[in-house]
């Protein structure tokens, strides 16, 4: 029978020492503060070459993929076009911020070509100054680390990705330098298996 | 349920400050974040065993809260709400990390809770502590931390990992067993 009563003055002694104050880094609370108001990147600033005028802005405008987006490019072969939306932020390069708050990232699903086949292409993209490399796991990876590397774009300074997704909710989350998980803070979030957010992501059926 | 004991009680303050983020004043989160970082950075030391990993946990759970802060039904107890989030983001840490860190890494950590001042034997035993903790599962190590470190009462305990409390109780028990064998020798006791 475990009771909550019992008192163990050795159990007691290991919480005492345990108890003691832990020491940090003294520039954790600037990380933190750096990492909830990252610096917004002009949109403009971004705009891909390929992109032809429009009085649209190019993160709303349908076009094809640029050919540096490489594996993109043959994944938005299936679609012809993509619709891409991107809101782009990031923070200073010599922050040591542990999440991404500098991802910006919305996963877009495309048009496709074929309209009876119920894989939808749905573009992921995460903009993250800190990122030497980057792999999108989700629940229809079954959260392999290895399954979905993200190709970087030089020319948007992005991490993308385009994978045909079966319409539904999918979770996801990204993997940043082989350790860091982080979710999208500008899509909807789900609690996951461990208790920590995911991001979700609603593939629909085109019309 | 309220968390009372070992966590921050209700706040009025923390009420008005989380008022004024959302009103869109950023820099009054750095009021709550000065307020909870050390308690809270205690805590995810010992539950993860590594400063890095700690501080990681820790930025990662006060910037989610932010982001979340919308969703913080009772800002006047935005402690506890952080904390719940901060034992999530340990315990996903824990799990991600797996076993590749079994093994303690004795630097790091032993220094982490000593006082410069300390006898060096004090800063030994601290880490041998320190290292038996790690050995525990990670469930037993947050159930032994929630219970004899932060001073939760097994509601609290339940509300904060929705686990049951007769787990829980059960849990706390056995890393106190466990504890007690891995220690008993160094101890001399």
């Amino acid at each position: 029978m475990v009771t909550d009563q019992d008192f163990d003055p050795f159990i007691a002694s290991l919480a005492r020492e345990l108890k003691e104050p832990v020491r940090l880094d003294a520039h954790l609370d600037e990380r933190i503060m750096s990492a909830l108001a990252p610096e917004v990147i002009p949109i403009d600033s971004r705009r891909p070459a390929a992109a032809a005028p429009s009085s649209l802005p190019w993160y709303r405008r349908t076009f094809a993929v640029p050919a540096p987006l490489g594996g993109l490019a043959a994944a938005a072969a299936l679609a012809g076009v993509a619709a891409i939306g991107v809101l782009s932020m990031r923070h200073p390069a010599d922050t040591q911020v542990a999440i991404a708050p500098s991802l910006t990232l919305r996963p877009v699903v495309n048009a496709p070509v074929d309209r009876t086949n119920q894989l939808q292409p749905t573009q992921f993209i995460l903009s993250d100054d800190s990122a030497v490399s980057v792999a999108l796991v989700g629940d229809f990876n079954d959260w392999d680390v290895a399954a979905t590397p993200m190709v970087f774009d030089s020319t948007h300074s992005a991490w993308s990705i385009t994978i045909p997704l079966v319409p539904g909710r999918h979770q996801y989350q990204f993997l940043v330098n082989g350790k860091l998980h982080v979710t999208d803070p500008t899509a909807p979030m789900v609690s996951g298996d461990f208790g920590s957010p995911n991001s979700v992501v609603t593939v629909r059926v085109p019309e | 349920m309220t968390l009372t004991q070992g966590l921050p009680i209700q706040n009025d303050d923390d009420a008005a400050i989380v008022a004024r983020v959302l009103a869109g004043e950023t820099a009054a989160y750095a009021t709550l974040v000065e307020r909870y970082r050390a308690q809270f950075a205690r805590y995810a030391v010992r539950m993860l065993g590594s400063r890095e990993d700690a501080e990681e946990a820790l930025q990662d759970a006060f910037v989610r809260a932010y982001r979340s802060l919308e969703r913080c039904d009772e800002p006047e107890r935005f402690g506890p709400w952080l904390f719940r989030i901060l034992a999530n983001r340990c315990r996903t840490a824990g799990s991600r990390r797996g076993r590749r860190e079994k093994t303690f890494v004795r630097d790091e950590v032993a220094l982490l809770g000593a006082s410069h001042d300390h006898p060096a034997e004090r800063e030994a035993w601290r880490e041998e502590i320190q290292r038996a903790l790690m050995m525990l599962d990670a469930e037993q190590r947050e159930a032994f931390l929630l219970k004899h470190v932060e001073d939760l009462g097994y509601e609290e305990m339940a509300e904060v990992t929705g686990v049951g409390v007769s787990a829980l109780k059960m849990r706390v028990k056995r890393a106190c067993e466990r504890l007690r064998a891995l220690l008993q020798e160094v101890h001399g006791d």
